[in-house]
């Protein structure tokens, strides 16, 4: 009896602890040490003082990440073993999923889950923007006279980076969307090869004649694309100067209240050029990545990122499967200016208290800046050089003699140099936003609204997402 | 139930309690359902009413409540036309899922239960599905789907369907992309499914279905009049925890569709996961969460008011 | 004689279109390992091939087995899978142990609020359940991923079932002989309930093995993955083909299939032996 009674009590007392012995025994083993900060970090070493594993979150894929993995470490055994730095490259998910899990953790304040290094596009700069964690570019700049010559990268990259005229982070993978064609089709529909369209009037004259039906189905589509953020942010500033998606400068500002195309003209002015494009009935609107079915043939034309490049050199030219053609994003018309808006991401720095790191972070940043690093990664991604050095390499102006298609790439930042305000926007709710934005324009490309009531949608739900932010959080 | 009459008789016949017997003796049925407790109000319960409180308040970033506003996420969120979307696929995907998810593993049972040539091997075969994970079976699909390369299309043009180019996208039309999803989602629940029903068929005992033998009813008949009732407690268990899989749908949004195209697969959770979680916009995710709670928790009850009606116990 | 033969033809008819539709339901299953050997080039060709060229060709199972996470991938969801059902199984068999032998105030309100929980879905709850954990400090453990998972009201609700039949008279007299109630629970009420505890478990781990958002949000380090998110991840690190990942799927399905094609009939049994009954 006395026995029982102490085994019932031993059982539900192990099982109230084993609650707890639970929890302890997986606490997290390698959580950051809040070592008390190296005293004179701010002026003195620019190197950590211990060997120090530097934690880098990206969301690149495919053969880009294959590229960004041997760059790592191609720096972890040569800088990285001399210096005790080890990177540690982890893919997190795309840009949505590393960004929501980032926003997560600030949320809870887990200081100790935050990476060192974190590959952010324009979905989750905005949320962590003014986070205390994150540690701006410039401070590094500042304090290191040997670091980066901010001079020396891509202006228009290093805008894209830029909050309220301060660093924030590194511009790493920018790029601009852009125009590839099929020369072959474009012989086949009896269209010079070697011109592509340059406004949206002349792309929908291009758009019909290279579309080809059967019956009633369209074998091929003239055109595959579809009007995100990264379009719209090229076509809408082009229109003149000045001209943002959002007020506040896109975001750059601070943060933004109303949207700035639904009342000035210009999302309707481009919507008018757009609606002769989509009247030619040979665009497929609705593909975010149009790549694979432009290397099948599906469509003669797309729209994509600079980024696609390497890729599509790889696939479809060095294959033979058929001849490319590159060019810039049409105008929206012929009074447009000539500059074409940037994208993709930056990289930045997250401080938990361990200066070791945040060093450890800033040599690999310093090593990813170098003319070479910057050159490879433009070579074997499309991806702009963020150190514009890269161009002048031997090795990089012969790869672009072999490789004539990538040209383009040079065209197009000289030719935005001027228009370094050409961007994504930085907006709360970003892809809830953008989403918004494409699947209304969708809805018009289909015929189901007209463009009043596009816009006007457009407006109505992009404010209330806006409204609800600010009600929440205050300007 | 006499148990605490049994447990005085013993107290009587073992002798007299101490002071410390009779407290543990009262803590005991309290000491067995704790540790349970626990777990239910920290994980279910605690959530539970956070979410509540956030979807009466303004909510910043930081998940800090800024100010109490009662209804009025409530009465906001019901104008919104993604929302209300929401709503409507989640109906829509519940509607073409759950007579599937039902039906055809019972249809299966029937089969695999008669023991024939081949059935050990068709009966494996029904339930390996189980053995998928989602994720897993999202990647399988597809592939199995894909516009150019997939077997599906494939396989239509061959026998004749769609004798051109530009065969069906199906997971990205916005008439396909949500019957193909749940298509999915059949094909991940099915063995399970398949199984508790083959069991429960398996149940009916056979003197019922001898005596209808000797009325000389047919097939069908004995299926509609022995075996559907005699197995209806595990059909209704089936299509209770299938309406709620069906309403809180979201892995393959996640994976394959991503909401699109137009939002066409946005479901309720779906909602709730981009509105309160990637967007950061907790109030209305969470005001989104409860009404979603509330719509499964209706549907239930409906449930479970028919069940009377329809589901017989021995 | 020829009724006979007809009644025979038509057994062997069903028997061939059984076996074909459940070939045709485990088609995809199959697929997905014949695509594990696939090259690249024969995996994106038009027309598409069911086959691939050549069985021997090991790169993308070599790839997977030796330069992925995926190993370890599996090991997590293993021990989380099988620790969730031993606990499930173990607090759930607790609490309706008390609600089928002991009468205790509060009885009904403790049985509903547990059975409650079946009505408010993880996914509904994650936003705070996210920062519960992690102010626990236990985001990237494997209790962090568990944690949330171990309450199962169905599972208190099938075992008071089974408890119930056992008769009290039983329990009298075993108490009686001086049996408490732990013996009881141990060496009466768990060999009754075998067959729920079988029905119940490949359930549990079944759902569990089979979680994607939590986990997803949980782990941020790639070691702590599950196979659902690590999988998702995995494409990240294959040149953007395919191929691999469907070695990836092979090699995670064959531990299960295995388990199933050898021991669903018993699994069968042990439903039909009265769980899901009323």
């Amino acid at each position: 009896m006395k026995l029982k009674r102490i085994l019932a009590l031993f059982v539900s007392v192990v099982m109230s602890a084993s609650i707890f012995v639970g929890c302890g025994s997986s606490e997290p083993t390698d959580s950051t040490k809040t070592e008390p900060t190296a005293t004179k970090a701010a002026t003195g070493s620019i190197l950590p003082s211990a060997p120090v594993k530097v934690t880098f979150w990206h969301s690149m894929k495919g053969n880009i990440a294959d590229q960004l993995k041997k760059t790592v470490d191609e720096y972890n055994s040569s800088e990285g073993t001399k210096k005790g730095i080890t990177v540690d490259l982890i893919y997190q998910g795309e840009y949505d999923e590393a960004s929501t899990k980032l926003s997560a953790i600030l949320q809870a304040d887990a200081a100790n889950e935050l990476p060192d290094i974190m590959q952010m596009s324009s979905k989750g700069i905005f949320d962590v923007k003014e986070s205390k964690y994150i540690y701006p570019i410039q401070n590094f700049v500042d304090i290191d006279a040997n670091g980066i010559n901010l001079n020396d990268l891509n202006a228009n990259a290093l805008h894209y980076a830029m909050y309220n005229g301060k660093v924030l982070g590194l511009p790493f993978s920018n790029s601009s969307v852009m125009l590839y064609y099929n020369k072959d089709m474009f012989k086949a529909a009896g269209l010079d090869p070697n011109k592509a369209p340059t406004t949206l009037e002349e792309l929908a004259t291009y758009v019909k004649a290279l579309t080809v039906k059967s019956g009633d189905k369209i074998k091929t589509f003239g055109l595959g694309t579809k009007t995100r953020f990264f379009l719209l942010g090229s076509w809408i500033p082009m229109q003149g100067s000045e001209k943002y998606m959002f007020d506040n400068a896109d975001g750059r500002k601070g943060t933004p209240t109303t949207l700035a195309m639904t009342k000035d003209g210009t999302l309707d002015h481009f919507l008018t050029e757009w609606e002769k494009v989509l009247a030619t009935g040979g665009v497929d609107y609705g593909v975010v990545s149009p790549n694979e079915g432009f290397q099948s043939g599906l469509y003669a034309m797309m729209t994509a990122s600079t980024s696609s490049m390497a890729s599509i050199v790889s696939k479809i030219q060095n294959t033979g499967t058929f001849d490319v053609g590159v060019a810039e994003l049409p105008r929206v018309d012929a009074n447009s200016t000539k500059g074409t808006g940037i994208g993709g991401s930056a990289l930045y720095v997250f401080d938990a208290g361990n200066d070791d790191k945040r060093l450890g972070a800033w040599d690999f940043m310093k090593y990813l800046a170098t003319p070479k690093v910057s050159g490879d990664w433009f070579m074997n991604t499309g991806y702009y050089a963020m150190n514009s050095k890269a161009y002048d390499l031997p090795e990089v102006k012969t790869f672009i003699e072999k490789n004539p298609l990538y040209n383009i790439i040079l065209t197009i930042a000289d030719n935005s140099k001027d228009y370094p305000n050409y961007l994504e926007p930085w907006v709360p709710a970003f892809t809830d936003i953008d989403t918004t934005v494409q699947n209304e324009i969708i809805k018009l490309s289909e015929g189901s609204q007209d463009r009043a009531t596009t816009i006007s949608n457009i407006d109505k739900k992009v404010n209330m997402t806006l409204k609800d932010y600010l009600d929440a959080n205050g300007q | 139930m006499s148990t605490s009459k049994s447990l005085k008789d013993r107290g009587q016949i073992a002798g007299k309690k101490t002071l410390g017997r009779k407290i543990v003796e009262f803590q005991k049925p309290y000491l067995f359902v704790l540790p349970i407790l626990i777990f239910a109000v920290a994980f279910s319960y605690y959530p539970f009413i956070r979410t509540l409180l956030y979807s009466l308040s303004a909510v910043n970033k930081q998940g800090e409540i800024v100010r109490f506003v009662g209804l009025k996420n409530y009465l906001g969120i019901f104008s919104r036309e993604e929302f209300m979307n929401a709503i409507g696929v989640t109906l829509e995907f519940t509607l073409l899922y759950v007579p599937l998810a039902v039906i055809l593993p019972f249809t299966l049972a029937l089969i695999a239960n008669k023991r024939k040539l081949f059935s050990n091997i068709y009966q494996t075969l029904f339930a390996l599905p189980m053995a998928v994970s989602v994720s897993a079976s999202c990647y399988i699909f597809q592939q199995l789907l894909h516009r150019k390369i997939g077997l599906v299309n494939y396989f239509l043009e061959v026998i004749g369907v769609m004798q051109n180019k530009t065969n069906i996208d199906w997971l990205n039309d916005k008439v396909w992309a949500l019957p193909s999803l749940s298509v999915i989602m059949v094909w991940i629940h099915i063995g399970f499914n398949f199984m508790l029903l083959l069991a429960a068929v398996r149940n009916v005992p056979d003197e019922l279905i001898e005596s209808a033998n000797l009325e000389g009813c047919g097939y069908w008949r004995k299926v509609f009049k022995i075996v559907i009732p005699i197995t209806s407690p595990t059909i209704f268990f089936v299509f209770c925890t299938q309406m709620v899989a069906g309403i809180m749908m979201n892995a393959p949004t996640m994976i394959l569709t991503k909401g699109g195209p137009v939002n066409s697969t946005s479901t309720m959770i779906y909602y709730v996961y981009t509105t309160g979680f990637r967007s950061g916009n907790y109030a209305l995710g969470s005001t989104a969460s409860i009404v979603t709670f509330l719509l499964a928790f209706i549907f239930l009850m409906f449930n479970f008011m028919y069940e009377k009606k329809g589901v017989v116990y021995d | 004689m020829i009724p006979n033969k007809i009644i025979k033809a038509k057994s062997i008819v069903e028997s061939v279109f059984s076996l074909a539709l459940g070939i045709l339901i485990a088609f995809p299953l199959f697929y997905a390992f014949m695509c594990g050997f696939k090259d690249d080039a024969t995996f994106d060709s038009y027309p598409p091939t069911i086959f691939p060229k050549d069985f021997t060709y090991f790169d993308n199972f070599k790839h997977v087995l030796f330069d992925s996470l995926v190993p370890r991938f599996m090991l997590n969801s293993l021990l989380i899978a099988v620790v969730v059902t031993l606990v499930r199984l173990l607090l759930s068999m607790f609490a309706a142990y008390s609600f089928a032998f002991f009468n205790f105030k509060g009885k009904n309100v403790l049985f509903f609020i547990i059975i409650g929980t079946m009505m408010i879905p993880t996914e509904a709850v994650l936003i705070p359940n996210y920062i519960t954990i992690s102010k626990l400090g236990l985001l990237n453990s494997y209790v962090g991923i568990m944690a949330v998972y171990f309450v199962s009201a169905i599972q208190v609700f099938m075992f008071r079932q089974s408890f119930k039949t056992i008769s009290s008279s039983l329990r009298e007299a075993a108490f009686l002989d001086g049996c408490g109630d732990l013996q009881f629970f141990f060496e009466i009420c768990i060999p009754v309930s075998k067959a729920t505890i079988t029905a119940l478990s490949l359930n549990s781990f079944v759902a569990v093995w089979n979680t994607y958002l939590w986990p997803l949000l949980v782990t941020n380090r790639p070691e702590m993955r599950t196979v659902q998110v690590g999988i998702t991840m995995l494409a990240a690190d294959d040149s953007g083909v395919k191929a691999p990942i469907f070695a990836a799927i092979a090699i995670i399905l064959l531990p299960t299939i295995i388990i199933f094609a050898f021991g669903q009939r018993n699994i069968v049994r042990g439903i039909a032996s009265g769980s899901v009954k009323g």
